[in-house]
């Protein structure tokens, strides 16, 4: 029942690919600045905050030594006023620590909100221009996931990842320098004790990857689960199945409970192997320091400044596993981003578009052959010509290639011998928005978005006035039943239009077709599920319309095309006859037999039986 | 609290484990609150003489009880975390097992999207009460395990070093909400992003069509524009904290500096007790910051209980009748008498409709877009509830019926079809448990969608797309009617599902239905006289009242509605050759 888990969208690559950095780098080079500041404030940050142990260790050597040390009161005295200072000095470390790295942190995430909203609005962008052919390629959830989850991965990279990772690197560095330079014998402690942390937080987010990988590709199968189950609940009841699509979530349940519970494993292990290390790690600074302080190269300051320390680079590597699993997960997304960005775009705008200021309405068909998947070809060799302010029915069997015809028209796809012509010019020189916007369509599946009905009627036309959308609704005889509804125009349609029935959701598309005012118009089965009397009643207001307009009209139903001018017969991908209703019937082709299936109401059942044969 | 009446019983069923990582919690903290203890003896030790062997002694100790810890932590980890993936498993499954009886038109009103998230982020917020309850019973016990030891040592130093501690645990408490409702609104916005994209690319033929792209890619940057700032609020929120947590956390060093100095200095304070004290002030640092946040993602999981609470504890509107009048074999006679039906806060759609039809006969409905057809047959299988006592299968109001016998009896072809994405078998034998191959093939040949399918690359067993995408409008159509067909049904209800075929496959489709229909109450919908002229009745309905109804010949005869609708799908020059 779920959809299959895409492999691509698992992918999980290097931790560092140099080809993707270089590309990401183009996206951060307009915040080069910010990116500067953020890396600037950063050191400055891990260095201040390695200042305080070592304040504590000179107040530790210093005057708590001597003070205690000291018999007389003067001593004494001074001591304690040194520990002021020292104290006054920590103060105003904190303060300006507090101050710049709330700043840093800020000036860090504005640089990576500044590069995802530049990533999410191209990649979305580029979306929009991307032909049908991509979206019949790519299922919708697989690009949401693009421009959503990816992004945010990216993100992740960019605000908790690089910059984190670059300071936890600061603060190790920093630190074994300095124990490095200041107790050379303390820092080969350290050399070994390292690695094997290492070690195992590689081990870990091994482990911890393939189950971050596996938790993934099981969560999105069970929503997929979920969602298709909420979306069929009527057929599931209906059926009496609903046992059976419980037993199947039970099952992916099940998965996701196992992945997950081998996570529970994987963190239980290691957060405490990462602890007892960092203890082992005090108990060999506890000895090792003993040991020194015994023969005098450590003070007790020293020895307390490095039990500081230590933590100070523990901490970092207990997430070191995190926030290797965010760099992976990004380069992976970053991966996918950019696959959708290099993919081009197939139907492109002219260099030199063409753009009269209306069109007069003339279409021209020559020797179009098209084909959605290479070698299975839809159309073949189909030619006809649509003078202006015609009306022409395209009639056919399912399948015979007459929303093809459509699509090419509007240019949803580029023919692949052949040109399309709208009034005279090549469709292919035209700019696409342009010359949609003077077609209308109604589309044979219809879709209603979210929103209140006026915004399903108008779309994104902010400026269509709201007279416009009723006489729009009022044409198609929708003004009625929407007045009617609850919220009248501004009454919110509910998910895909779940509370009106199949015939209402057809008026509200044909309604948006003609509120945008076309030159011409094309409908695509727009009242297949409409009664003959709306229909009948819709013709009427039409014809004060459409006159002068050209109108392309494609039906089953023989009696919503009775007033065309002339019809084309679709059949198998060619263009089979063409003519009037009556130059169609005298010719006894295959409009002759879909006429007597629908018309021969007396003498029917005989009548089928014996149908003529499609004409020789 | 009265949310968690709900997860009691879970809370119960697992309590073994509760209990377990319980006891391992206090462990856990015993070993490690005598670390920093056994320091500042090795210390004071070293202060006084050179002794390395006790030292060494104190270093094997404290690693002797990391390792110790380490073990308890593990078992601890995995009784709680482990109990609470148990609870979440179960959880989920129980809302998806209520989702299954809520009636129809619950999902009216719910959207996807929110049932979703309180599948996922809702259920994840409850597990997360447990996991918080973890966190929160260790702070209970490394406080004041801690502080029996500070106290011992010096109690004013104690005192002292407990402020900056205190007040790590009140600014979390403070901050930690305001970061939660931060990060809500981002996690709304990027929701709000995600149905964006989500429409403009399932309706992007309707965005290229009426060139929207411009408008669309404008709606989309603003909203890309406000999630920025949103988030760049919560980057705030989130700074402040890091940099507080930073703050407290290091004032708690130079409090112990300052004080502890001081106490050196007097000599009521060993350098040992310093140590160990700076040592305590760390571990009790996460303790403290873990309050403050799990205090506030209780809240929240109590909050998500509720929201989990309003789906668990919906009561489906349409149930099994309390004392159910079991059919023994469902003849399909159906009655409506008087039935009137109105949905939730609507003027009724149905208005006294009066409809007897005899077991075995063919009932065609026609009528305006709107009239109530499809909401006529809706109610048939329970889909809505009708008024008792109007509307009666064999005799039996459908209310008293069981509802699985009622369905089961009943095969559906909804006017939108619903296809799931799996095979094409799969699909049509949805219905049944174990349909044999002949059967499937014969109902697909019935809906004369057995051609069609031999013809695809991978036969019965081609993967349907997303709601069936793959497939033509018509090919969709004809899998639904042979998904009804396969059931053997009593009665058949064909909603409006020959819109999308061409007459001649139309007629073919009816030449089989004919032969299918024999001995079946079928109910037929459609706009095509072409379709409905055989039945043995017709019915016509305007505005939810039945305007008409007879056969063909009858009504034509009558000359109302019905024979309105027969001229205007004739031709003109069919009229004139009549
Ligand atoms: N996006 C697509 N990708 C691949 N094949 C397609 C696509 N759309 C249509 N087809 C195939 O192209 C052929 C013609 O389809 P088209 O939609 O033009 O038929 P039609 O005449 O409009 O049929 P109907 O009456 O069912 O609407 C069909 O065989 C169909 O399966
Ligand atoms: N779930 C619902 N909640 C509220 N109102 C509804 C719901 N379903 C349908 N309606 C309303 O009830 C009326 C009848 O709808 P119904 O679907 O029965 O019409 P129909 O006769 O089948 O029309 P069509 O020929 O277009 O399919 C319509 O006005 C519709 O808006
Ligand atoms: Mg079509
Ligand atoms: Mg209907």
């Amino acid at each position: 029942m779920a959809e299959e888990i895409n492999p691509e969208d698992e992918v999980i690559g290097k931790a560092i690919d140099a080809r993707l950095v270089r590309r990401l780098a183009g996206f951060m080079r307009p915040h080069a600045k910010l990116f500067a500041v953020s890396v600037v404030s950063l050191l400055v940050v891990a260095g201040l905050r390695l200042l305080g142990p070592w304040l504590v260790k000179r107040a530790v050597d210093g005057p708590l030594t001597v003070g205690l040390k000291a018999a007389d009161e003067a001593t004494r005295n001074a001591a304690w006023n040194d520990l002021l200072w020292i104290c006054a000095l920590f103060t105003g470390l904190l303060v300006i620590h507090f101050a710049l790295r709330y700043g840093q942190e800020i000036v860090t995430n504005l640089f990576g909100q500044r590069i995802i909203f530049d990533v999410r609005t191209r990649l979305f962008a580029h979306l929009q221009s991307m032909g049908l052919r991509f979206y019949d390629r790519n299922p919708v959830g697989r690009l949401v996931t693009r421009v959503t989850s990816d992004v945010e991965n990216l993100n992740e990279l960019f605000t908790s990842g690089v910059v984190t990772i670059f300071e936890d690197v600061v603060t190790l560095v920093l630190i074994l320098g300095y124990i490095t330079i200041t107790q050379p014998r303390l820092a080969l402690f350290f050399a070994v004790i390292i690695p094997v942390l290492f070690a195992v937080a590689r081990w870990f987010s091994r482990a911890a990857r393939d189950c971050y990988r596996l938790v993934r590709s099981k969560i999105a199968k069970m929503n997929a689960t979920m969602q298709e189950s909420i979306s069929g609940i009527r057929v599931i009841q209906i059926f009496v199945q609903e046992k059976k699509s419980q037993e199947r979530f039970r099952q992916i349940n099940g998965e996701y409970f196992d992945a997950n519970m081998k996570t529970v494993w994987n963190y239980s292990v290691f957060f405490p192997a990462i602890e007892i290390l960092t203890y082992v790690s005090q108990a060999g600074i506890l000895f090792f320091g003993g040991w020194f302080i015994v023969g005098r190269s450590l003070t007790f300051g020293e020895f307390l400044q490095f039990w500081f320390y230590a933590k100070y680079i523990f901490d970092p590597i207990k997430e070191m596993s995190e926030r290797y699993n965010v760099l992976q997960s990004a380069m992976a997304s970053s991966e996918r981003i950019f696959r959708i960005l290099d993919t081009p775009v197939e139907v492109a705008d002219p260099a030199e578009p063409v753009k009269p200021e209306r069109l007069r309405g003339e279409i021209e068909f020559r020797n179009v052959t098209f084909a959605y998947r290479p070698g299975e070809p839809v159309l073949q060799n189909v030619s006809f010509h649509v003078k202006p302010g015609e009306s022409v029915a395209i009639v056919g069997h399912t399948g015979a290639g007459k929303t093809t015809i459509i699509n090419l028209v509007s240019r949803l796809y580029d023919v692949d011998e052949g040109a399309v012509f709208v009034d005279g010019v090549d469709v292919r020189r035209y700019p696409q928005t342009w010359l949609r916007s003077q077609l209308g369509v109604v589309l044979q599946d219809v879709f209603l978005f979210s929103g209140t009905i006026e915004e399903n009627i108008r779309l994104g036309e902010v400026s269509m006035s709201r007279g416009r959308v009723e006489d729009a609704a009022r044409t198609v005889n929708a003004d009625g039943f929407i007045r009617r509804l609850p919220g009248g125009y501004e009454g919110e349609v509910q998910e895909r239009g779940a509370t009106l029935s199949v015939g209402q959701k057809q008026l509200l598309a044909f309604a948006r077709a003609l509120a945008f005012d076309p030159s011409v118009l094309v409908l695509d089965e727009a009242t297949s599920s409409v009664d003959t009397e709306t229909e009948a009643l819709i013709q009427d207001a039409l014809g004060k319309l459409l006159r002068g307009r050209t109108s392309l009209i494609i039906a089953h139903r023989l009696s919503t095309i009775q007033r065309v001018d002339r019809i084309l017969v679709m059949h198998k991908g060619e263009l089979r006859e063409m003519g009037t209703h009556e130059e169609l019937i005298a010719k006894r082709g295959i409009y002759h037999r879909l006429y007597r299936l629908q018309y021969d109401t007396g003498s029917r059942k005989s009548a089928a039986r014996q149908s003529p044969q499609p004409a020789k | 609290m009265k949310a968690l009446a709900t997860l009691w019983p879970y809370l119960k069923r697992h309590r073994a484990a509760l209990i377990w990582g319980f006891v391992f919690v206090v462990c856990t903290n015993v070993a490690q609150f005598i670390i920093p203890r056994v320091l500042g003896l090795a210390i004071d030790r070293l202060r006084a003489a050179p002794d390395l062997g006790f030292v060494g002694w104190c270093a094997l100790g404290i690693i002797g009880l990391a390792l110790v810890r380490g073990i308890f932590q593990l078992v601890m980890r995995w009784f709680i975390i482990g109990a609470s993936r148990k609870i979440e498993f179960e959880l989920r499954q129980n809302l998806y097992g209520h989702l299954q009886t809520l009636s129809f038109g619950y999902f009216n009103k719910m959207k996807t999207g929110d049932i979703l998230s309180r599948s996922v982020s809702d259920i994840e917020g409850v597990r997360m009460l447990i996991v918080g309850f973890m966190y929160l019973s260790n702070t209970a016990i490394a406080l004041p395990f801690a502080l029996a030891n500070m106290f011992q040592m010096n109690a004013f130093l104690a005192l002292v070093s407990l402020i900056p501690l205190v007040l790590l645990a009140v600014t979390m408490r403070l901050l930690a909400p305001r970061l939660h409702e931060a990060s809500k609104i981002v996690q709304e916005q990027l929701a709000t992003i995600s149905s964006r994209a989500q429409e403009n690319f399932a309706g992007v033929r309707v965005v290229k069509a009426f060139a929207q792209e411009p408008s669309e890619q404008n709606r989309f940057r603003d909203e890309s524009d406000k999630y920025v700032r949103m988030n760049m609020r919560l980057a705030r929120m989130r700074a402040l904290t890091t940099a507080l947590i930073y703050l407290l956390g290091d004032f708690g060093i130079l409090v112990i500096l300052w004080v502890g100095g001081k106490g050196i200095l007097s000599g009521s304070f060993t350098l040992g007790d310093f140590i160990a004290f700076q040592a305590y002030q760390l571990m009790l640092l996460w303790p403290m910051i873990a309050v403050g946040w799990v205090l506030t993602l209780s809240q929240r999981g109590v909050a998500s209980m509720g929201r989990l609470d309003e789906v668990l504890k919906s009561v489906p509107e349409i149930q099994d009748p309390i004392e159910p009048v079991p059919l023994e074999r469902v003849r399909g006679e159906i009655e409506f008498r008087g039935l009137t039906f109105a949905y939730p806060d609507a003027q009724p759609v149905l208005r006294d409709v009066r409809l007897h039809v005899p077991a075995g006969t063919t009932v065609a409905v026609v009528g305006r877009t709107g009239s109530g057809k499809s909401t006529l047959v809706n109610l048939i299988p329970r889909l809505f509830s009708s008024p008792p006592g109007t509307l009666f299968v064999d005799g039996v109001d459908v209310n008293r019926i069981p509802l699985a016998e009622l369905r089961h009896a009943i095969g559906y072809v909804p006017q939108e079809t619903f296809l799931f994405s799996d095979t094409i078998r799969e699909n049509i034998a949805f219905g049944l448990a174990n349909a044999t191959d002949e059967a499937v093939e014969r109902a697909a040949r019935q809906a004369q969608i057995h051609d069609s399918i031999v013809e695809f690359p991978n036969g019965y067993a081609q993967i349907v797309g997303e709601r069936g995408v793959t497939l033509s409008g018509g090919q969709k159509q004809r899998v639904a009617i042979a998904r009804a067909l396969v059931l053997d049904p009593a009665i058949l209800i064909l909603d409006d599902c020959l819109s999308a075929v061409d007459t001649h496959t139309e007629e073919e489709i009816l030449k089989g239905l004919r032969d299918a229909r024999r001995g079946r109450t079928c109910f037929l919908i459609s706009h095509r006289v072409s379709t409905v002229q055989d039945a043995d009745l017709i019915v016509v309905l305007d505005e939810g009242r039945v305007a008409e109804r007879g056969t063909h010949a009858d009504l034509i005869e009558a000359d109302g509605l019905y024979a309105d609708m027969y001229r205007r799908q004739m031709l003109e020059a069919e009229l004139e050759a009549m």
